[in-house]
């Protein structure tokens, strides 16, 4: 388990994100800082961990999370 | 909240940690010329081992010099007793050097100097660095500078495999200073090589920054704190864009602008707030810091003034003892003549006897020789040859007239003995009457005198030699009683002088100290109020009052026609934020509690020994953020002013705990320089014991141990742990006693 998988795990382990995304317990246990994603909210917040942890500009990273993900 | 004092239940070795195979474990140090070790590196070889280790040396005897060799190996430095400052190896040299090379090295030769470290790491590899530097003397004083060419040798970086026995060389600068990182990574160095009183600053908890330094290095807070920032500003930027986006859509809603503008309020009310609470916890912070250091120095004006009560009656004693211990010795030469003592007369019990005998005898003789000396000077004062009557007046007349003597007929001219001899004949019948004595005895008076004089003395012979007794028991008592009171005074006056340097104090008034103090508190009262009553409550209620506004700015943007991505971004970076708040609490929130409970466990361990029972360590979040620690009794009071001791041990727990606590391996030694210099024997075993938890291998400098007088050279403790399974080595160093400096070499005996 990488330190990337920790701080991902960690964030969305919140019960009032975690309702409100509908993420399971074990969707938790699962999920890793690699596609694919299992929800968008997911993908947001792996794209700023490896990109930040990549070294990424934040104006970079913000730039990607518009463009990649949402699309605008 | 789990109520600690049922943690009892829980296994010591939920807080010992599993030893990596790939931990670094120190095989050999040896030092050539460092310092007392006097010689060749082969000369002053410590073997060590994975476990306890243990080199047990009196004052001055090359503890602080062997902690000194890995302060060099790790810094290029030596920690200078003397001065306690590190001093940079380059202007150490001279210092470093022992005295008895120094002598011994004749002008024009060189000597050298330095420590060699042999360590392995894992399974595989073995290493060996040497620092060293070659001196080359060029004059005579030795301790000249100006006598010295000092040249530092580069460090030599050898490595093994461990099948195999032949070191190669490892060139690379970068490489080296692997090698020597790997020993002990320096984020680590604090925590696991120190010397006793380092503790105290490494875990100061009034200072935040050393709580946190800990929980950074013990978790991923700071990436935590990376992700947060970043989620900050893009929910910003997501907000704009969703604006932008809004005003694109040139949509009207009066609602909506208002409630950006009240969002923006809420924002500039919590920027508000937040700025106030900074500055508060900043008063608060800095007011807890002066209370803390007032309480030292309050503590030690009270401890001062404590001692100075008992130094006053202390010395008055001592003054009083001193001055009756020389008016007794002044009286002592008055008991030789004084009748009441009679000390003189010791030892005379049968002169009274010999003393009438002799004077009997002496008497008796004197009178027969002065009678005999009276007599032969005058016989015919006290003898007459010739009868009284015979010869008669008138023969004798005629004698006289013819100057002849008619009964020896021998002539008596006038003027000669005879012819006087005649005359006395004649003249015998008148002086008949006053015959002389032949001597006056007038001696009785002169000894009876001498007898009524010395009569005291004779009548208390008997009781002299007991009288003396007494005295010279007095005597013991009296210099006892100044000992007792000399060792007081100057146990009360070191203690003092202690506290004094540790404080310094000394100047200010008790008065002023209480004042500063009461202030200190005050404020910080003051900005808890502030803090807890009225800033964190407005935060709370104005950040609702944002959740609120943004919930509704999410609604009504739906409505505004404005791209759904838009609002989805924002919303995302909206949740992301928040989360990532109260996960980055989380985890420190977390981690003090981990600490907590293995602080706890280890403290337990610490304290087995001793009679302390039933109290926890407590850490707790104070309104500044930082950490407040305190250990709490059975009744849940706080315990404060307790020994030096008891508080470093409360901070080794929490050194142990860091280390304990840490989710990875622990793969480096322990290296302490007289860690229990402020312990009690029941804190010192524990000591032994716990770390041999924690680390893989500690190598622990003690004089604690120490007993010059036993034949092993350790103390009853130092037995007990010669035995005890976890201790692995236990050296003792030896330096000749009362030797000069440059005489001065130290030497070790391997116990085990």
């Amino acid at each position: 388990m990488s330190k990337r998988d920790d701080l991902l795990r960690e964030i969305l382990h919140d019960n009032e994100l975690m309702e409100k995304y509908k993420l399971k317990e074990k969707n938790i246990k699962e999920i890793r800082c690699v596609p694919p994603f299992y929800d968008k909210i997911v993908d947001v917040l792996a794209t700023i961990i490896n990109e930040n942890a990549d070294g990424r500009s934040s104006r970079q990273i913000y730039n990607t999370i518009k463009n990649s993900i949402h699309k605008i | 909240m789990v109520d600690l004092l049922d943690r009892s239940t829980i296994p010591l070795k939920t807080a010992s940690i599993k030893f990596s195979r790939m931990a670094s474990i120190i095989n050999k140090i040896s030092f050539e010329n460092f310092f007392n070790y006097y010689g060749s590196f082969e000369r002053n070889t410590y073997e060590l081992e994975e476990g306890v280790n243990i080199i047990v040396a009196d004052n001055g005897a090359g503890k602080s010099k062997f902690f000194n060799a890995f302060l060099w190996l790790f810094t290029d430095q030596i920690l200078d007793s003397d001065t306690k400052t590190k001093l940079s190896i380059k202007n150490a040299c001279l210092k470093i050097l022992s005295d008895k090379a120094k002598v011994e090295t004749p002008i024009g030769e060189s000597v050298n100097c330095g420590v060699m470290v042999e360590y392995t790491s894992g399974t595989r590899k073995k290493y060996q660095i040497i620092k060293s530097f070659t001196a080359k003397r060029i004059d005579e004083p030795i301790t000249n500078e100006n006598s010295w060419q000092f040249l530092i040798n580069d460090v030599e970086v050898n490595e093994t495999e461990l099948v195999l026995h032949r070191y190669k060389p490892v060139y690379g600068e970068v490489e080296k200073k692997q090698v020597i990182d790997r020993l002990i990574m320096p984020v680590f160095r604090k925590y696991s090589f120190l010397q006793g009183e380092e503790v105290d600053e490494i875990i100061d908890f009034s200072k935040k920054e050393s709580i946190e330094e800990a929980v950074e290095n013990l978790t991923e807070i700071k990436q935590y704190e990376n992700i947060h920032n970043l989620l900050k500003t893009f929910k910003d930027n997501a907000f704009k864009d969703l604006q932008r986006k809004r005003k694109e859509s040139s949509a009207q809603n009066d609602r909506y602008d208002q409630a950006v503008d009240e969002k923006e309020k809420f924002e500039n009310f919590i920027e508000q707030e937040e700025s106030k609470l900074k500055q508060w916890q900043e008063t608060y912070e800095s007011a807890k810091k002066h209370k803390e250091e007032l309480d030292k120095q309050y503590s030690n004006a009270e401890k001062r003034k404590e001692l100075d009560d008992k130094l006053k009656p202390a010395r008055r004693k001592l003054k009083e003892k001193k001055e009756e211990f020389e008016e007794f010795l002044d009286r002592i030469n008055n008991r030789f003549f004084d009748g009441n003592f009679a000390w003189i007369a010791m030892g005379f019990d049968k002169e009274v006897a010999k003393f009438n005998e002799l004077k009997e005898r002496f008497t008796e003789k004197r009178y027969q020789k002065k009678a005999l000396l009276e007599v032969e000077k005058n016989p015919n004062d006290y003898f007459h040859v010739m009868p009284i009557g015979s010869p008669d007046a008138a023969s004798l007349q005629k004698m006289i007239k013819d100057e002849h003597c008619y009964v020896c007929n021998r002539p008596a001219a006038k003027g000669t003995a005879e012819h006087e001899y005649l005359i006395k004949m004649n003249e015998r019948p008148k002086n008949i009457s006053s015959d002389i004595n032949f001597v006056k005895n007038d001696l009785n008076n002169f000894f009876g005198n001498i007898q009524i004089n010395a009569q005291p003395f004779y009548t208390k012979i008997e009781q002299v030699r007991d009288s003396v007794l007494r005295t010279r028991q007095k005597e013991e008592e009296l210099k006892a009683s100044i000992e007792r009171l000399s060792k007081q005074v100057k146990a009360f006056e070191s203690h003092r002088s202690a506290i004094v340097i540790a404080g310094h104090d000394d100047d200010i008034s008790s008065q002023d100290i209480i004042s500063s103090y009461n202030t200190a508190v005050r404020q910080m009262e003051n900005a808890r109020g502030k803090i807890d009553d009225i800033i964190v409550p407005n935060i709370r209620k104005y950040k609702s009052q944002l959740k609120a506004i943004e919930t509704e700015l999410n609604s009504l943007s739906k409505d505004n026609n404005i791209p759904s991505a838009y609002q989805e971004n924002y919303e995302i970076f909206q949740d992301l934020e928040e989360s990532a708040q109260k996960a980055k609490d989380r985890v420190f929130d977390e981690m003090i509690n981990l600490l907590e409970e293995h602080a706890n466990i280890h403290f337990k361990n610490l304290i087995k020994n001793n009679d302390l029972a039933g109290g926890i360590l407590k850490f707790e979040k104070n309104p500044s953020g930082t950490i407040d620690f305190n250990y709490i009794d059975s009744k849940g009071n706080i315990v404060s002013g307790s020994s030096e001791g008891f508080q470093r041990m409360k901070k080794f727990s929490v050194v142990m705990a860091i280390i304990s606590a840490n989710n990875a391996l622990y793969n480096y030694p322990l290296l302490a320089d007289a860690p229990i210099s402020a312990f009690g024997e029941g804190f010192t075993e524990g000591f032994f014991d716990a770390i041999g938890h924690v680390f893989p291998q500690s190598i622990v400098l003690v004089k604690e141990l120490y007993k010059r007088e036993d034949d092993m050279k350790i103390n009853e403790l130092g037995k007990r742990l010669l035995k005890d399974e976890r201790v692995k080595s236990m050296y003792v160093n030896n330096v000749p006693k009362n030797a000069e400096q440059i005489e001065l070499e130290t030497t070790q005996t391997r116990l085990k």
